[in-house]
């Protein structure tokens, strides 16, 4: 048997280790440092901004270090850039690992995005084109990151504002290509469905009925601001009825899975956000009363 | 048709250059809105974020300027510097060399700005423990005039040309800033007690020893530099007394021999 053959026999089998189930998380912010630490709230992981501890010091590793030793962690970056046509930042993959080395996070993921061209950096999610040049340029792109962390990534799907004149095939067409060819997981964020199915008139149902179930290992859920016209993910403001009735048709496809409240501006008390954590449970709990998986 | 790389770059070029609207061609107008009012969500985003990342990373200097004064700054800052760091923490580096001339009227400004920096990069700079004053008694006397001292990464010089210490204090207090004119150049030193950043404005022997230090002089000559300010009879106690103060606030990471 070669070696070529014996990765091919494999790979159909691999996406059995899926992560497991985490539970009920809460993204870790500097607002709630003091009361994580000492009143450990009921949260059953955090997920982390990945850049915020990539630095070489100091209290915020410190800090992390802390809250690590009570919590599972998984590791969510905004800069990886897995879709540009740059080059992939070595410098920023060594940092990465050497925080995943500290972490040990149950897994990493990132946007399926852009964010710079050129040497340059627009610190934003930049859209990509649905087209079968940009599946495998990003496909192939997951499987070198892949390669140097050793482990799968897990990749999210953004909230847009443009759709591109090049168009080949459907948003969620185009994120279960990419996850297939490039055998990665997915992070199934179900406000950004909301916000990019309204901004481009499309089904969000469809949608979660498009992505391969296996793969998706973290639902986000979050706010959004929304401007008569068009909607901004902005993560400032609670999550909307619209969205937690999609959570709940989520629920119903996907099954049980790791699910969080991501909270970047307008950070309110933590207690808010527990309470918003509770509703996202008592959603799953009654879709799993329901019985079977759609 | 044009390729994915022609793409990206025509689509970052739109957002950099406002007033170009050859990107719109690219994409689709939407439902409700037309084609340059949704890629307007993308230009609108850009400077907004990175002007907040420069208010993260230059707290006091935009207490000092206000909100609008530093959005102009800002926003000019960008337009000049857009980012290649892969973090956004690191951007910024040049804004206090920036402001030297778009506010060279207020120079506090420039220097305000070069002491955010210093503050925010010794707050997560390398972690190394520090020297206690007990750990020096392993030395004999006769040592003394061979050691070398090592600081610790999260100590920064900043050259000043107005009191920004006291400046930056006032700030901090809610207070108003007082007095913004020039006054004698010197040096603010920051650093790390644990994880609490510090700053101080050196009086001029002491920022000079403290050059000693990072130039590798040993104790015998950092105290020969003490004599120039003090005189040879006080050199000694002043050059171990400056010691003493800088290992109580964990500013020495190493001590050696030769």
């Amino acid at each position: 048997m070669d070696h070529q053959f014996e990765r091919m026999s494999v790979t159909p089998d691999s996406i059995g280790n899926r992560p497991s189930n985490l539970g009920f998380g809460l993204g870790l912010r500097t607002q709630h440092y003091a009361e994580v630490l000492e009143a450990k709230p009921a949260v059953d992981w955090f997920e982390i901004i990945s850049e915020n501890y990539m630095i070489p010091g100091g209290q915020p590793l410190a800090i992390l270090d802390r809250v690590r030793a009570d919590y599972p962690m998984v590791m969510h970056g905004v800069s990886l850039s897995i879709g540009s046509t740059d080059p992939l930042d070595t410098d920023y993959l060594r940092d990465l690992k050497t925080l995943a080395d500290r972490v040990e996070p149950r897994w990493i993921s990132d946007h399926l995005c852009w964010t710079g061209v050129n040497g340059l950096n627009l610190h934003d999610l930049l859209p990509l084109p649905y087209t079968e040049e940009a599946v495998a340029h990003v496909a192939g792109r997951i499987r070198q990151v892949q390669d140097f962390l050793g482990r799968r990534i897990a990749i999210e799907n953004v909230s847009s504002y443009v759709t591109f004149a090049q168009y080949a095939m459907t948003e969620w067409e185009f994120v279960s290509a990419i996850a297939e060819a490039a055998d990665c997981w997915l992070l199934f964020d179900v406000n950004n469905i909301y916000v990019s199915g309204f901004n481009h008139d499309y089904d969000a149902q469809a949608f979660i009925e498009g992505v391969p179930r296996d793969r998706v290992v973290q639902i986000h859920l979050a706010g959004h601001s929304h401007n008569g016209t068009h909607i901004v993910d902005t993560h400032d403001a609670p999550v909307v009825d619209d969205v937690w009735a999609l959570y709940a048709a989520a629920c119903r496809h996907f099954g049980p899975v790791s699910t969080m409240i991501e909270r970047d501006d307008n950070i309110p008390p933590l207690q808010d956000l527990l309470a918003e954590l509770d509703q996202a449970r008592s959603i799953a709990a009654s879709v799993a009363g329901e019985g079977a998986v759609t | 048709m044009i390729g994915l790389a022609e793409l990206q770059a025509q689509f970052q070029g739109g957002i950099l250059t406002p007033n170009d609207d050859t990107t719109l061609a690219l994409i689709n107008d939407g439902t409700w809105e037309p084609a340059a009012t949704l890629f307007g969500v993308y230009r609108y985003a850009y400077a907004a974020r990175l002007v907040e990342v420069l208010q993260a990373n230059f707290d006091k200097t935009w207490s000092l300027l206000g909100d609008d004064g530093f959005d102009d700054a800002a926003r000019a800052y960008i337009a000049e510097f857009p980012s290649t760091a892969r973090n956004a923490r690191w951007y910024g580096s040049e804004f206090g060399e920036f402001l030297t001339s778009y506010c060279a009227e207020i120079p506090a400004v420039a220097d305000l700005a070069a002491l955010d920096w210093a503050i925010a990069s010794a707050f997560d700079a390398p972690d190394q423990d520090s020297v206690a004053v007990e750990a020096m008694a392993v030395f004999h006397p006769q040592e003394w005039p061979s050691l070398r001292f090592q600081l610790h990464p999260a100590v920064r010089f900043v050259p000043v040309s107005t009191e920004a210490a006291r400046i930056y204090e006032a700030l901090s207090s809610n207070d108003a800033p007082g007095d913004l004119e020039p006054s004698t150049d010197h040096t603010v030193l920051v650093w790390r007690d644990d994880h609490t950043v510090r700053f101080r404005a050196l009086e001029a022997d002491e920022a000079n020893l403290l050059a000693g230090v990072v130039e590798g002089l040993n104790f015998a000559s950092l105290c020969e530099r003490a004599a120039e300010a003090v005189g040879a009879d006080q050199a000694g106690m002043r050059g171990a007394g400056l010691l003493r103060l800088w290992l109580d606030s964990g500013m020495i990471a190493a001590v050696k021999i030769n």
